[in-house]
């Protein structure tokens, strides 16, 4: 096999066994890997219903073939289980070094079963596989733990680990990893901490061999060289990173703003990459084989949030910023570096602040309760929570929940806004018609990188589209979400993938990605056949939440997006008309109207034996 | 006619002096294009460039009105 090793790891941490697994090649084409390949897994082994934080939860680290080759963005791997904020399936995400590491160690994949019974790491080095105690670092946060580890293992060692937060079962508590790279969504982190698994330390030399390394390599280089053309013509990503987004959302109308309660921030001048650049950034860091160099190395002297580290992203910025009515950027950035060293998500963190801060104002929870007068606007308050939070202390107790939680719990579920239970990204749907659709079919919860719309809704990838329009939506959510799971499982980012790795037109056909899996797996892959394994991985992923028990009731979006109209900007007076794009996707699916994989739906993807009985 | 227009984030620097934060307000003749106003700010001729008029998405020749927000910028990703 090429690109693939077809070797899995299987580590056993209530038992302390350690297994290696072959897959041959058919299996490896047919599910391409990364969320792919772990969905097969946990379909096969695991009960849905599974108590999220339980020893029987499985937790998988999976890359994909083209994580470690010279593919331009190969640098992905994701970590899939069932997730104890949404009981719904997750795949988080991440880049950095570390993907391209695990792959060279001659595993495509990790697979964690079981609970240890005190803290421990586990340290692969090539062949050599050890869980080591990891008493000494338990409480310690994300870059302490990371050095520890370095200079106990190999200083060219790649690292993942959780903080505090995992360790304290924050629902939506992530796996960091190269110190300030996240997996970030979903409470992955809690699941790690729940397996007391504190870390996860790589050392590869494995190199990856492809089919046909010359041809791959000028194409990978042709492709590279367009994308930093672009780049120096005019792109933004490289001067600012994602941070160029907040202006263009606010002037489309769809930045969250005080827990989405408005789509445009007056304080927007304050949260835009321009400040960041001007006072805060030290210079932009490329992931593995990335021409675009969206991360951020910031500085903040400002006494009161002083820091180093990376980030803010334009999800940060809308959660934390516009989100909780916060237009001071340094307040913004020491929030991310908080999450970072605890490893918090900041998307549902900041949105669980951004929807308590709402809860207070209008005098929901009490004062006392809070311990403060919680206020939008508050730049202090979001650094007090964070903390709070990441500790399980006073009120952070209530937000490590999450904001369905919280608000159910004060009886007032119309102020969260979630789709199955996860907090929204950054792109409010009642002006972006096509992200309501995705947040709500998503199998798990709201989240952009499910398929994300706003490409064509908001940057015009393929091409421009009207972001208020009904028209042709379900058709694009399904394409998008199929290519999406294509994306992660190939193992590379949707930053470059979405404009370069396919073709230049609306129907997302995956003419460059069809040529770079071929070049580099040997295997016979079309367009089409990436397309349907795309879809494949997309139902499997919807019979796990079957069998966990979601139903179409699940299908949804909150009061708000449903109920309540933008009050400004160019969707003024819209909500989600999600009555009218639900039945369209559910056809498109080759699903029932109850929202359930036909058996020829099945049968037509290879799946059959997974038919719900 | 008095339009307005508003280049975001790097495009912010092709903006001439006098321009309010990203913002300006032009007069321009009725009947002119998108296309006819955007090459007067030499933007990079990529395909990455996207136009909104009051923050909608432009459709191909529609008309331009007094009071219009045009708003440009540069887009390879979502975020």
């Amino acid at each position: 096999m090429f690109a693939w090793h077809g070797k899995i790891l299987r580590v056993n941490l209530s038992s302390k066994t350690i297994k290696v697994e072959m897959v041959d090649e058919e299996f490896a084409a047919k599910y391409l890997g990364g969320r792919g390949w772990a969905i097969k897994y946990l379909l096969n082994e695991m009960d849905p219903t599974t108590d999220p934080l339980s020893p029987e939860n499985m937790m998988i680290f999976a890359t994909g073939p083209l994580t470690a080759t010279v593919a331009p963005t190969g640098n992905r791997y994701m970590v899939v289980t069932k997730s104890p904020l949404t009981g719904a399936l997750t795949d988080s995400n991440s880049g950095g070094f570390f993907p391209t590491e695990m792959k060279r160690t001659g595993f495509d994949m990790f697979i964690f079963e079981g609970k240890a019974e005190t803290p421990v790491y586990l340290w692969v080095n090539d062949d050599h596989v050890e869980l080591r105690p990891a008493n000494h670092l338990w409480g310690k946060i994300v870059p302490e733990t990371e050095d520890l580890l370095l200079s106990e293992t190999d200083p060219k060692a790649r690292v993942a680990c959780i903080g505090p937060g995992g360790e304290n079962q924050v629902l939506f508590a992530s796996i960091m990893n190269d110190k300030h790279r996240a997996a970030g969504r979903s409470g992955v982190g809690a699941v790690m901490g729940s397996k007391n698994l504190k870390a996860v330390v790589v050392r590869g030399s494995h190199k990856v061999d492809v089919a046909h390394p010359e041809e791959l390599e000028a194409y990978c280089k042709a492709m590279s060289k367009k994308v930093g053309d672009v780049m120096k013509a005019g792109g933004a990503m490289r001067v600012y990173g994602t941070s160029y987004v907040p202006p263009i959302t606010n002037e489309m109308g769809i930045l969250p703003t005080r827990n989405f309660q408005s789509g445009r921030f007056e304080g927007i001048a304050g949260i835009t990459g321009d400040v960041i650049n001007e006072k805060y950034l030290k210079k932009p860091k490329p992931c593995f084989r990335c021409p675009i160099a969206c991360g951020r190395e910031t500085k903040v002297d400002d006494p009161k949030y002083a820091g180093e580290g990376e980030g803010p992203e334009y999800e940060t910025i809308a959660a934390y910023g516009s989100g909780c009515g916060i237009d001071n950027m340094a307040a913004i950035i020491k929030a991310n570096y908080l999450c970072n060293e605890y490893g918090l998500d900041t998307i549902s963190a900041g949105m669980t602040i951004a929807c308590a801060m709402e809860m207070s104002e209008k005098g929901v929870i009490p004062k006392d309760r809070i311990g403060l007068d919680l206020k939008f606007g508050d730049p202090d308050a979001i650094i007090t929570l964070t903390h709070q939070i990441a500790n399980m202390s006073g009120f952070g107790k209530e937000l490590a929940q999450g904001s369905f939680r919280l608000a159910n719990s004060y009886g007032h579920p119309e102020l969260a806004v979630t789709a199955k239970k996860q907090e929204f990204p950054g792109y409010d749907p009642r002006g972006s018609k096509g992200m309501g659709l995705l947040y709500a079919t998503s199998n798990k919860g709201a989240s952009h990188m499910a398929g994300d719309l706003a490409y064509s809704e908001v940057f015009g990838v393929p091409r421009k589209i009207d972001s208020l329009s009904l028209e042709n939506k379900p058709e694009l959510v399904k394409r998008f979400e199929d290519a999406f799971a294509v994306i992660d499982s190939t193992g590379l980012c949707v930053f470059l993938s979405v404009r370069y790795m396919f073709e230049d037109k609306v129907e997302l056909w995956p003419t460059p990605l069809s040529e770079i899996m071929r070049l580099s797996t040997g295997y016979p892959f079309t367009q089409q056949s990436l397309l349907d394994a795309g879809d494949r991985i997309f139902n499997l992923e919807r019979l796990f939440l079957l069998k966990a028990g979601f139903t179409i009731e699940d299908d949804t979006l909150p009061h708000r997006m449903l109920y309540e109209p933008l009050p400004e900007g160019p969707g003024k007076g819209h909500v989600v008309e999600l009555d009218q794009m639900l039945p369209r996707f559910y056809e498109l699916r080759g699903w029932s109207q109850d929202g359930i994989p036909t058996n020829d739906k099945l049968k037509s993807l290879a799946i059959a034996e997974y038919q719900l009985k | 006619m008095q339009i307005y227009i508003k280049l975001l984030a790097n495009y912010r620097s092709n903006l001439p002096d006098g321009a309010n934060g990203d913002q300006i307000s032009i007069v321009v003749p009725e009947g002119i294009s998108s296309e006819k106003i955007l090459e007067m700010f030499s933007l990079p001729p990529i395909p990455e460039s996207v136009v909104l008029i009051n923050g909608r998405t432009i459709i191909p020749g529609e008309p331009i009105n007094e009071g219009d927000v045009i708003c440009a910028f540069s887009a390879m990703a979502g975020g």
